[in-house]
């Protein structure tokens, strides 16, 4: 029985290891991408002493350390199994040290803050920096235990405290509630004196708070919680509870196993696990975002220009929301099939899946800068990539900003400019090369005018200077073409605005701005839209002055027949097979999301 | 353990022996230093003048010359790094004079020698030291920001407050009365956001915004009596270009004065300085008798943004009552020079007024154009201050209080960041070269730093400022409201 209980423990804590490597690689890899550009690790010794200059400033140098391979999402999901598993394991290691009963088979209820800690890190903008404030705290609390005598213990405890606080931030309780916790077990002969010492150590990490309270420019609460465990300075629960179990947890097992006393022991284990383990994973896949998880996969792609791998995506699932919705369109844009494809999706979300507003947080910007960026409008994808960074709660600057702000400041000629942004990146582990690479086109206008996407953007610049203005967009677009007539991406989202305002005016007076753009045959939607207007002035088709394929006519024709032959709360069923047609979406659409 | 001393002994003497200069090479050329300290004229008790040379080398050793003989020599295989105590020895031996700095580089095992370059030490001394605001030189939206005291005899800077504090908050227009750090006020906004201003003792926390004007009260000026402080109210919009030339703007929809009567908790209206037009940039003179501000026509912004020139206007100010007299005065007609006079600052010796010339509006650090500009009061002669201004932004001055130098933000180094500059001005009203503020190791400080300076003013002592009690007073959300009166 021994042995196998011993066995199942260690079976026990590989597969939740393992559950806990592929949530991360499989089910949630983006989390882990989209956290990773919101941060630029740096290996200088400005940035080390920068970073520790803080209460828990350790902690968040080594988070922040690990966090830059989230860019390699396996190599993430490895290093949050670890640290997750190592928790475990020292839970448990602290537990055992606090009994001299046999504990084992109350096991799987160290699995309960680290499940909470996965939890946790399913936010993304939870840091790892609690997680390492957390490990390093138990480490401190276990190394404690390493101690026999008392004096000695005691030594290291009072003096290893402030230090602690200092490393780690808030987090540093666990080890005092833990010491103290451990030093009532040892207590044997008075628990007065455990009483007094755990006063004193208590106080001596009250002294710290306030002693860091008054040499740093921050509120006492987030000096408590811990200053960079979240990415929002909000008092954040989470951290709170996860910190409380995790000394709470020995506590209770250690009760338990003194005072619980039953022969079928094994049985109690199953009691434990499996409530604990179902219940876990029960929580976590209800709080799960997948809707968030893809549109982050969707940033991603557009981030790395893999427009292909956007498509191939939405074959598989089509997007729900508008950023990934907004990846998508430029995807199509970029491969030349706005015009053919963007009704094929639901474009539910009007102007912002196309060209989305500023929003003053750190994502909006960012996605929508990548849009601005292809079409050409540089000041405005420089602007969103400022603004996203400069919105980052926790002060970091972004490697992802940077890189765009290297870019712009390129194909502006900013090259001094470039040049600062550049020095900041080849201090980095990922971006060095690139960095590198970046360099060579400093103040070298024909390698510039040579790359294929920094010449080209170039050559889609605004020539006239004016006032960027969101609520005139279909304006800038066509001074964008005025300045490039051959802009076929400007050209199509000008068009594809129009028709998603369904301003059918709007898209006759800017499409001859496309003449010059060398299409074999004019885009299907581009044809729907015509021949609606065509068709809704009653003039004849033999008329048209547009090439309009018989296909489209003779859908436009099917269209019309079941619309018109059809009552209105019917329609939407009956014209599902023209559910990827303008005239779908300009007639029908609206009602059902209505 | 007696083995590993004498290593560390060894070692300390290799790595600290000054290699001597021998058969140089002359170069007939300056040294390309940054910061590009040659020709300037500085105070004596200003920080060392660190620079390094933008050349591969391994050693660099630079040799200052003074009267009576007296030299400083220092030798460093970076940036040039002079002891502050050191440093100062010196510049008072050569106070009122003029050292020549020789610059030495030793490259590939050869020493060079360039030609060299003097420093003009003045008697005049500057202030104790700066406060700034450092802020992301960015559009709308803002990280991390804070007030800055930098001691201007050594390289020491010290946060004032910073908005890790007061979570979400923007920090500005931190104003001082004549460089007086007993009378100050600071804006902070956001949703703690308040006026906190400080005499002496006594800290008020003001309601910024009010039904009765247009927005919250920004860009203060004290009177130099301590009594008031003039604000304006502006509704501040920002666009931003389309061409790289021109990144943003930043523009005004309307604005008005007002004038805080301070023991009277008072915000006093007057037509004549918040009227139709539009008015802004208060200050007063140096005998408080005279506000000066900008005013230009109104326009309908951001279309006729162009168009908005400001004109420097001055109004006789009784003190004694707090009213204004009845004729306001155009100084500075510059839109009938198709230009844009703002920022008005009288020198505290009365005898000089510095503004800013762009082309059009009132944000002159957008504007590559904006210059500095000196007014003469005595002779009335007004001209461009060219031995100051660069072809990027020059902006934001403040005069020291004996009047002899002056701060200024300029961009000159890379056309975004801001940084602060300090200029001589002489008794003739010919300005001195103006220099960077010096750092410890300049070359990496300005490198590194990603934020840009903002509103310099000088200060005559160590800001008196409790950032804590301060932080407590803005999260209780308790709030004096200012009583708001016409005269």
């Amino acid at each position: 029985m021994f042995k196998f209980s011993k066995y199942i423990n260690i079976l026990s804590t590989l597969l939740v290891a393992l559950t806990i490597l592929l949530f991360w690689g499989i089910i949630y890899p983006h989390h882990l991408l989209y956290q990773e550009q919101f941060q630029l690790f740096q290996f200088s010794f400005d940035y080390l002493i920068a970073t520790l200059s803080i209460p828990g400033g350790f902690a968040d140098y080594t988070g922040r350390f690990l966090t830059q391979f989230y860019c390699y999402p396996w190599i993430g999901a490895c290093i949050i199994t670890s640290l997750l598993l190592t928790i475990q394991i020292f839970i448990w290691q602290i537990t055992k040290s606090l009994t001299s009963n046999s504990p084992k088979f109350f096991y799987p209820l160290t699995f309960i803050p680290v499940l909470l800690t996965f939890h946790f890190l399913c936010d993304e903008n939870s840091m790892l920096s609690f997680i390492i404030a957390l490990l390093l705290s138990l480490t401190v609390t276990l190394a404690n235990t390493l101690f026999k005598k008392s004096n000695h213990r005691r030594l290291f405890e009072l003096s290893i405290a402030p230090l602690l606080f200092y490393l780690v931030g808030g987090a540093s309780v666990v080890f005092i509630l833990l010491s103290i916790l451990y030093e009532w077990t040892q207590s044997k002969k008075s628990h007065s004196g455990w009483f007094r010492y755990s006063l004193i150590l208590l106080s001596i990490d009250v002294c710290t708070i306030f002693f860091f309270r008054y040499i740093t420019n921050y509120p006492l609460l987030r000096i408590i919680q811990g200053i960079n465990y979240y990415r929002y300075p909000v008092p954040n629960n989470a951290t709170t509870t996860i910190i409380l179990l995790v000394a709470i947890v020995p506590l209770i097992i250690s009760f338990l196993s003194r005072h619980l006393k039953v022969n079928r022991l094994f049985l109690l284990w199953i009691i434990f696990m499996v409530p604990i383990i179902g219940t876990g994973y029960g929580w976590i896949y209800q709080s799960l975002d997948l809707a968030k998880e893809e549109a982050f996969a969707f940033d991603y792609l557009a981030r790395m220009r893999q427009w292909t791998g956007i498509l191939k995506r939405t074959e598989e699932q089509k997007p729900s929301s508008s950023m990934a919705m907004s990846c998508l369109n430029l995807a199509l844009a970029q491969t030349g099939q706005l015009g053919e494809k963007m009704f094929t999706y639901p474009q539910y979300d009007g102007r912002e899946s196309l060209l989305p507003s500023y929003q003053r947080d750190m994502t909006t910007p960012l996605y929508a800068g990548e849009v601005y960026y292809h079409l050409g409008m540089i000041n405005t994808a420089q602007r969103y990539a400022f603004e996203a960074m400069e919105s980052i709660p926790d002060h970091q600057k972004s490697v992802r900003c940077y890189k765009r702000l290297v870019e712009t400041n390129i194909i502006n000629g900013n090259y001094i400019i470039a040049a600062k942004y550049l020095r900041i990146l080849k201090r980095t582990l990922y971006y060095r090369k690139w960095a590198l690479k970046m360099e060579q086109y400093l103040n070298d206008e024909d390698a510039i005018n040579n790359h294929p996407e920094f010449g080209l953007l170039r050559k889609c610049a605004f020539k006239d200077d004016f006032y960027f203005n969101n609520e005139t967009q279909d304006i800038m677009l066509a001074f964008l073409l005025k300045s490039n007539p051959n802009n076929r991406i400007a050209f199509e989202y000008l068009m594809a605005l129009k028709l998603i305002e369904k301003d059918l005016q709007g898209f006759l007076n800017f499409y001859p701005l496309g003449q010059e753009i060398p299409y074999l045959y004019i885009p299907k939607h581009f044809q729907e839209a015509l021949i609606f207007t065509w068709s809704v002035n009653q003039k004849k088709l033999e008329d048209l002055p547009w090439k309009i394929s018989i296909q489209t006519i003779e859908q436009m024709n099917a269209f019309a027949s079941v619309f018109n032959a059809t009552p209105s709360e019917n329609r939407n069923l009956k014209l599902k097979k023209f559910s990827t047609t303008f005239w779908y979406y300009l007639l029908i659409q609206k009602k059902e999301h209505a | 353990m007696h083995k590993s001393l004498y290593i560390l002994i060894i070692l300390f003497f290799i790595f600290s022996c000054k290699e001597k200069v021998t058969n140089t090479t002359i170069i007939n050329a300056l040294p390309s230093v940054f910061p590009d300290y040659t020709g300037v004229t500085i105070p004596y008790n200003i920080a060392p003048l660190n620079f390094t040379v933008q050349e591969d080398f391994e050693i660099l050793d630079v040799q200052f010359s003074g009267k009576n003989e007296s030299t400083l020599q220092i030798q460093n295989r970076g940036a040039l790094s002079i002891p502050v105590e050191q440093w100062h020895d010196f510049l008072d031996i050569n106070k009122g004079d003029s050292i020549s700095v020789q610059v030495y580089l030793k490259k590939e095992d050869l020493w060079y020698q360039y030609k060299p370059f003097t420093l003009f030490i003045s008697s005049y001394p500057i202030d104790y030291g700066i406060v700034y605001r450092l802020i992301a030189p960015g559009y709308e939206t803002y990280s991390n920001m804070g007030i800055y005291e930098r001691n201007l005899s050594n390289f020491k800077q010290r946060a004032i407050i910073e908005n890790t504090q007061i979570t979400n908050s923007c920090l500005n227009c931190h104003t001082f009365n004549q460089g007086n750090p007993h009378q100050q006020g600071i804006h902070i906004r956001g949703e703690h956001g308040a006026t906190v201003i400080k005499t002496n003792n006594q800290i008020k926390v003001l309601k910024s915004k009010s039904d009765s004007i247009l927005g919250s009260i920004m860009y203060p000026y004290w009177h130099p009596s301590g009594r008031y402080i003039a604000y304006s109210t502006n509704l501040v919009r920002q666009s931003f270009h389309t061409t790289p030339n021109d990144l943003m703007d930043s523009f005004d929809e309307n604005s008005d004065i007002l004038l805080y009567d301070i023991g009277n908790n008072q915000l006093i209206c007057n037509n004549l300085i918040a009227g139709k037009a539009f008015e802004t940039y208060p200050s007063f003179s140096a005998d408080g008798k005279t506000m000066y501000f900008c005013t230009a026509e109104p326009r309908q912004m951001p279309r006729e943004i162009k168009t908005a020139r400001y004109n420097i206007c001055s109004v006789p100010f009784f003190p004694e009552t707090g009213t204004f007299g009845e004729k306001v005065d155009t100084l500075i007609h510059a839109s009938s020079e198709n230009t844009s006079a703002t920022l008005p600052r009288e020198s505290h010796n009365g005898r000089y007024l510095m503004y800013t010339v762009s082309n059009y509006s009132n944000f002159p650090l957008y504007h590559k154009d904006s210059d500095l500009w000196l007014l003469d009061l005595q002779t009335g002669i007004k001209r461009a201050l060219n031995e100051v201004n660069s072809g990027y932004a020059d902006s934001y001055h403040n005069w020291s209080t004996n009047s002899h130098w002056f701060v200024f933000g300029s961009r000159r180094e890379d056309g975004m960041f801001t940084r602060a500059y300090i200029a001589y001005m002489g008794d003739n009203g010919t300005a001195g070269k103006p220099f960077l503020l010096p750092q410890e190791n300049p070359d990496e400080f300005y490198a590194d730093l990603f934020l840009s300076y903002n509103s310099m003013e000088f200060v005559t002592e160590k800001v008196p400022f409790d950032a804590k009690e301060t932080e407590n007073l803005l999260m209780s959300d308790k709030r004096l409201e200012m009583e708001f009166i016409r005269k």
